[in-house]
């Protein structure tokens, strides 16, 4: 191959170097990709058919984007301002920490690299029109942008340059983030619908074992019907075993399952209707009580009462009805799972916006929490 | 029946098995294979991989989307493409070594070509080809870069013409996901074998469609398939441990790979240029070496941190490439 010195012409040690460059120019974009994924929430999405899977999901890609209300906007302003001071913090520091370090362009502004430095250690920061003046300025020095540049080397928030770059509307008094700032503050959201893949699970599924979190999708109404497949199973029965599969499948162990138990509303017309008894369907329904407040076999996995608050003036025979058909479910997952990982249950209605509003509201605040666990582990 | 081996190592008619007749074959001598480079840079688990004929470049995909050309040599990446669908589990370098196609859970095949200007933007070139409606498990361009042969999890192979994306020929048979596939070599006609789920591997005539033999030893999932150089057998590597050895003339299995040391599945198997050694990258993080002839294991190699996905040797037989689900790939030699 002619790895001695000198035997190499030209050409060819020019063509090396052009090789190496190629290299490190995809290398540093693989480590930006990087830390996106790693950034991004992957959710499994699943369900038997028929579920309200599909409706679930366009809900929560409108909520995604459009999510916030005018109060819930107004409070991130504050994290906005929060996340320039963060990312000008940490450009400055690193321009002395890298290897080479990066100089400022213009020496005018080494008193300003001074102002930022000294940010840090102040306790009741307020947002001043001088701290604006001093960030945007030095977001403008060629040295500063360098460093940006180099963000691969250490860890910089994404939003860096999208912020610094809007440091003049942030200022202003009257701000209010537009649905760009608010997604761009965001984090992101890639849900996988497996819809299309068949039962035999066992090849593809190993590929999910780094989720962040399994969405499983249930229709509550479906307990006096078969499945379309071979017109005998029972409906609920078969969602049963699904989750059962799902929930102790080896590739799976360390993955929480968020559970929807859907079409509540038509739940509710069913048992009131009173023409289809669920005991007909699941004998065990006879024998069983409503729990009080949710305190029974699941109240101590995660004490968050409020996710189970009874709609006033629910009739007691939907609430009997709907907290059996949950604690089925519960019953599989506390079966097994060691803590490695839990269920978390919600009752959703799909076509009613505010309940999915709120359902989707304590997941983020799950998943996010399931992401950060998932990242210390690793 | 007639039995024994040329100076080509090809295997004539067997009655009994392989390594009875190899018993006068002379053993191999001690070798030592070790790791020459360790590829790294993607951020999940390698699953699939692919040689260029050119002997040097690589093309592998991991399961956060990354597609990724390298130079084996030097270990210099040449391309990067992120994948829409991140789990890409299949990946084939073209003939001419302008192309790569790959695909996974979008259930699609995409071609990607390869262009010389490193400031093109790759993605934007992609052309979709073929479409299941399950999981893309292999893909493999056949002479030329003009078809591509697929296996899906819905069961099925199909062969596809790249410019049109029309379907060519679809080879229905398998009772259960299709996992592998491999062409024969171009001397002996335009047939494929594939493995599934079902334990089954099939043979198949690329111009009917019709499935020519079909072998079902195996006690699981078969993970690969790969045919001896000559192209009159084919192996293959299964969930049960073992990799076994099918004759296609005596229409039957000939030696199965196993030992009971050996428990977790096999998940890549390749043959040496020769056809003597059959190389098997395991569950277990392991690669085991077996004497094609004589049935028994030649070496065993460590060094990757979790589970072997994928294994291919060289087109010129000097070295091997792995893949793992420790994020890295290894060339041997």
């Amino acid at each position: 191959m002619g790895c001695l010195g000198n035997s190499k012409t030209e050409d060819q040690r020019n063509e090396e170097k052009a090789q190496r460059e190629a290299n490190k120019k995809i290398e540093k974009q693989l480590q930006k990709d990087k830390q996106i994924y790693r950034a991004t929430h992957r959710l499994l999405l699943l369900g038997a058919g028929e579920s309200g899977k599909s409706t679930i999901v366009k809900q929560m890609r409108i909520l995604h984007v459009n999510g916030f209300n005018a109060e819930e906007k107004k409070q991130k302003i504050h994290d906005i301002k929060n996340n320039i001071k963060e990312a000008i913090e940490t450009i400055v520091a690193a321009m002395r920490t890298l290897t080479p370090p990066c100089k400022i362009a213009c020496p005018a502004n080494q008193s300003r690299i001074e102002y930022v430095l000294n940010l840090v250690s102040q306790k009741d920061f307020e947002f001043t029109p001088e701290f604006y003046d001093h960030t945007k300025l030095l977001w403008q020095d060629d040295g500063v942008r360098a460093c940006w540049e180099r963000s691969n080397e250490y860890q910089l928030i994404d939003c860096a340059q999208y912020f610094l770059d809007r440091i003049d509307v942030v200022r202003q008094h009257d701000y209010t983030p537009t649905d760009q700032d608010l997604l761009r503050y965001k984090v992101n959201f890639h849900m996988f619908d497996v819809g299309g893949q068949r039962d035999e699970r066992r090849k593809w599924i190993q590929c999910f074992n780094d989720v962040t979190a399994i969405i499983f999708v249930v229709a509550s109404s479906s307990y006096n019907m078969v499945i379309r497949e071979d017109n005998q199973t029972n409906r609920l029965q078969e969602a049963l075993n699904l989750f059962k599969n799902i929930w102790n499948n080896r590739w799976l162990r360390t993955i929480s399952v968020i559970l929807f138990l859907n079409k509540q509303d038509l739940l509710a017309e069913k048992v009131l209707a009173g023409k289809s008894k669920i005991e007909d369907y699941f004998p065990e329904f006879a024998r069983y009580t409503t729990p009080d407040d949710g305190k029974t076999i699941t109240g101590h996995l995660y004490g968050i009462d409020h996710l189970f608050s009874l709609t006033p003036g629910e009739d007691p025979r939907v609430i009997r009805a709907k907290y059996f058909i949950r604690d089925e479910f519960l019953r599989i997952s506390t079966a097994s799972g060691d803590g490695r990982h839990y269920c978390y249950p919600h009752f959703t209605c799909a076509v009613d916006t505010e309940n999915i509003r709120r359902v989707f509201n304590d997941c983020r605040d799950i998943i996010q929490r399931m992401h950060l666990r998932q990242y210390e582990l690793l | 029946m007639a039995c024994g081996n040329n100076n080509q190592g090809r295997l004539i008619i067997v009655v009994c098995a392989v390594h009875q007749v190899a018993e006068k074959v002379e053993g191999l001598g001690q070798f030592v294979m070790k790791t020459r480079r360790t590829l790294k840079g993607h951020g999940n688990k390698v699953l699939c991989m692919d040689w260029c004929k050119d002997k040097r470049r690589i093309v592998s995909s991991s399961q956060d989307g990354k597609v990724i050309v390298w130079d084996a040599f030097t270990t210099n990446k040449e391309h990067a493409v992120t994948m829409p669908c991140t789990w890409v589990m299949a990946c084939a370098y073209a003939p001419s070594g302008c192309a790569v196609a790959c695909g996974g859970l979008d259930n699609k095949c995409s071609v990607y070509p390869l262009s010389l200007d490193k400031n093109e933007n790759l993605a934007a070139k992609k052309k979709s080809v073929a479409m299941h409606t399950n999981y893309l498990s292999a893909c493999s361009f056949t002479n030329s870069d003009m078809q591509i042969l697929t296996s899906s999890g819905d069961g099925t192979c199909a062969l596809w013409d790249v410019e049109s994306g029309q379907l060519l020929q679809s080879f229905h048979g398998h009772a259960a996901d299709v996992l592998c596939l491999d062409l024969a070599p171009s001397e002996t006609g335009n047939t494929f074998v594939s493995g599934g789920c079902d334990k089954k591997a099939n043979v198949w005539d690329m111009r009917s469609g019709q499935c020519i033999q079909s072998f079902e030893t195996h006690e699981s999932d078969i993970n690969s398939v790969r045919y001896y150089p000559s192209g009159d057998a084919f192996a293959s590597g299964s969930d049960d441990a073992t990799c076994r050895l099918y004759d296609l003339r005596a229409d039957r299995e000939v030696a199965i790979y196993s030992k009971e040391s050996i428990i977790f599945g096999v998940s890549s198997v390749d043959f040496s240029l020769s056809g003597r050694l059959l190389f098997g990258g395991y569950n277990d993080y392991t690669i085991n070496v077996w004497d094609v002839l004589k049935g028994t294991r030649v070496s065993i190699l460590f060094g990757h941190e979790n589970r072997v996905s994928t294994l291919r040797v060289s087109p010129d037989g000097t070295a091997f490439s792995t893949g793992s689900w420790d994020h890295t790939l290894r060339i041997w030699a």
